[in-house]
C-alpha cells in the first residue's frame, strides 16, 4: 500500500575556505606535494595545517615531500556514496610518508591481488586540469618512470 | 547521596517506519519510558535529544519533539557525538541529575534513516569522517574506515573473514530472538563470507543496517529512584574519549584509542573489571568493530578477540555474553537512538526482563557506544546495585 508522503528536496552548494593552506594547492598544480612543519616543535603535518595543535604555534614552514612511503593498510570500496557512484570500485589505502605522517588517499594503477602491507609507494600529485580537481594518490613505488598514475615497468 | 538510575525504559521496534515522522517516532519511545517510570512529563526536569541529522526534514529536531511529546517548557538540548549521540544525551541526562540541577532527566534517541535513498545515507554516514581530507576526495565511507581496520587487524594478528563472519551469525542469532530487531533471520557463516563486497574485506553480513528507531530512558536522583522503583538500575561509572578524524594521524588503526581510555575511566570510576562484566552491549557498527571492542574493553588480550568469537565466550553462557539483543547488525543502527537503545537493554538485562534472552543472574552490564569510528566513546557501567 502506498503511503501517503510530502516530497521534499534540499540541495546545498558551498565554498569552503583555503587561504591559509594555498600554497598546498599552487604545489599540486605544480606537480609538488607540500607538508607543514612546525617551526616551533618541529612536527610535520600532511594534509596540512596552517597551525600546530601540539605547541598552538601558527609559524609554520613549507617542505616539499618525497612521496615515498610504506603501506599500512587499505580497502576496495564496493558501495560508495551517491556522489562517487561513477568511480567505484576504488582502492584506499593509508600509508607511512618517509617524512613521518600517515595518509591516506586512493591507490591506483595495481591489481588487488598485487597489494601487500609494507610494499613501498609514491605518493604523487594529481591535476586535471579541464576538472579543475586537485587531488594527490599513491601508485607502486618504482625506479622507472610512472605516466598517468601508473608504474610502468 | 549523588547516585543516579535508570527508573524507565523505552524502545520502539526497528526497522523501516515509513508511516511515521520523526517526531511520532520519538513520541512513541517518551511515551513508553513515561508509562515505564510511572511519571508524566511535568515530572521530567531536562531532556536531551540525541539526533545524527541529515537523513530527516527538521535540521533542529529537539523542540518538535519536546512539543509534539508535552515536554515544553523544560530545559532541554540536541546532541551530537555521530553513531555515539546516543549516550551522549545519556551522559548529558546524568550531569544535570548527577549536579542536582534536577531531579529526573529524560535522554531521548532517535533517527529516520529510511527518508532518504540508500546512496545518500551512505553519503551522510561517510561525511561523519574528514569531510576535508577524506570525504570530499576520495569518497570515504564507513564500511570504508572500519575496511581499513580490519585489513590491518588482519594483517597484524591473523583475525579471520570467518570470525568476523562468526559476530554476525551471533548478532543475527539473538537478533531472530529479539522481537524490536529490524531482521528476524539467523544467518550461516559460509552466508555471511559469500555475501556481496561492500568494502573489502567486509561483506554486506560484516555491516550493521539502516534503521529506524528511537529509544528513551529516564533518569532520577537517588531520593527518586527509590520513591519511583523497586528496581533501579545504577549509573556506576562513566567514561568518555575521543580520537583523531583524520585515520592517519592515529599511531595505532587497529586499536580504538578513545575505547580504551573510556573505558578505564569507567572501570576506575566503579573499581569493576572486565572480568566482573556479566553482560556488554558494544558498538558492533562492523563485526570488525565488535572485535576489537573485545580487545580494547579488556574482555580479552589484544590481537585476540578473533579467538574470542571462535570459541563462542561471547554467547550466553560464555566468559561474556555480548550484543544478545542482536546488536546494531541484527537489532539495527539508527544513528542516534543507538546509545540510549544499548543502555534500554541493558537495563533490561539487570532487571531480569529479557526474556529468552536473559542472562542468568546479571548483575553488572556495560554500554560501549563509538562515535564514527573511534573519534568519540562513551561507556557507561550500570548495576543492581549502586
Ligand atoms: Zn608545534
Amino acid at each position: 500500500m502506498e503511503q501517503p508522503t510530502i516530497k521534499n528536496t534540499l540541495n546545498i552548494d558551498m565554498e569552503i575556505p583555503q587561504t591559509r593552506i594555498a600554497k598546498f594547492w599552487e604545489g599540486l598544480k605544480q606537480g609538488k606535494l607540500f607538508a607543514t612543519k612546525c617551526t616551533k616543535c618541529g612536527e610535520t603535518y600532511f594534509p596540512p595545517t596552517a597551525d600546530c595543535p601540539r605547541c598552538y604555534s601558527s609559524n609554520m614552514n613549507w617542505i616539499e615531500l618525497t612521496g615515498d612511503a610504506e603501506l599500512i593498510t587499505w580497502t576496495i570500496v564496493h558501495v560508495s556514496p551517491k556522489s562517487f557512484s561513477q568511480h567505484s570500485p576504488y582502492i584506499i589505502a593509508i600509508a607511512k610518508l618517509k617524512e613521518g605522517p600517515n595518509v591516506m588517499a586512493w591507490f591506483t594503477g595495481i591489481k588487488p591481488e598485487d597489494i601487500k602491507a609494507g610494499m613501498k609507494l609514491k605518493l604523487v600529485p594529481k591535476y586535471i586540469p579541464e576538472k579543475e580537481k586537485l587531488s594527490y594518490e599513491f601508485i607502486q613505488s618504482c625506479n622507472i618512470n610512472f605516466r598517468d598514475g601508473v608504474c610502468r615497468l | 547521596m549523588g547516585k543516579v538510575a535508570v527508573v524507565g525504559i523505552g524502545h520502539t521496534k526497528f526497522g523501516k517506519r515509513s508511516d511515521v515522522t520523526i517526531r511520532e517516532l520519538a513520541f512513541e519511545a517518551i511515551k513508553e519510558a513515561l508509562e515505564d517510570s510511572g511519571l508524566t512529563p511535568s515530572d521530567v526536569g531536562f531532556a536531551v535529544v540525541a539526533n545524527y541529522g541529515g537523513f530527516s526534514e527538521d535540521m533542529c529536531p529537539a523542540p518538535y519533539i519536546l512539543e509534539y511529546a508535552g515536554l515544553n517548557p523544560k530545559g532541554a538540548m540536541r546532541v551530537e557525538a555521530a553513531c555515539a549521540s546516543g549516550s551522549a544525551a545519556v551522559h548529558a541526562a546524568y550531569w544535570s541529575v548527577r549536579s542536582g540541577l534536577t531531579d529526573i532527566a529524560l535522554a531521548i534517541g532517535v533517527e529516520k534513516m529510511f527518508q532518504v535513498d540508500t546512496p545518500t545515507a551512505v553519503e551522510l554516514l561517510g561525511r561523519a569522517g574528514d569531510v576535508l581530507w577524506e570525504f570530499i576526495p576520495f569518497g570515504t565511507t564507513f564500511p570504508g574506515y572500519y575496511a581499513l581496520i580490519a585489513t590491518d587487524h588482519m594483517n597484524k594478528y591473523g583475525t579471520t573473514e570467518e570470525q568476523l563472519a562468526m559476530v554476525a551469525v551471533k548478532n543475527h542469532k539473538y537478533g531472530a530472538m529479539n522481537p524490536l530487531a529490524q531482521l528476524h533471520r539467523e544467518i550461516t557463516v559460509e552466508e555471511a563470507i559469500n555475501s556481496r563486497v561492500i568494502a573489502w574485506p567486509l561483506k554486506l553480513y560484516d555491516c550493521c543496517l539502516i534503521s529506524d528507531g528511537a529509544a528513551a530512558v529516564m533518569l532520577a536522583s537517588e531520593d527518586k529512584a527509590k520513591k519511583i522503583t523497586d528496581t533501579p538500575v545504577w549509573i556506576r561509572g562513566l567514561g568518555s574519549a575521543t580520537d583523531t578524524g583524520y585515520l592517519g594521524r592515529r599511531k595505532d588503526i587497529s586499536t580504538l584509542q578513545a575505547t580504551v581510555l573510556a573505558s578505564k575511566q569507567a572501570y576506575k570510576m566503579t573499581g569493576i573489571e572486565p572480568k566482573d562484566v556479566d553482560v556488554a552491549e558494544v558498538h558492533d557498527c562492523f563485526t570488525i568493530a565488535e572485535i576489537i571492542a573485545y580487545e580494547d574493553l579488556g574482555f580479552c588480550k589484544k590481537g585476540e578477540g578473533g579467538k574470542l568469537i571462535e570459541e563462542g565466550q561471547t554467547y550466553i553462557g560464555g566468559k561474556i555474553p555480548v550484543n544478545v539483543d542482536g546488536g546494531l547488525k541484527s537489532k539495527g543502527h539508527p544513528i542516534g537512538a543507538s546509545g540510549v537503545a544499548m543502555t534500554a537493554e541493558i537495563v533490561k538485562q539487570l532487571r531480569g526482563e529479557a526474556g529468552k534472552r536473559q542472562v542468568p543472574k546479571a548483575e553488572v552490564g556495560l554500554v560501549h557506544n563509538v562515535g564514527a569510528a573511534g573519534q568519540f566513546c562513551y561507556v557507561t557501567i550500570y548495576g543492581r546495585e549502586g
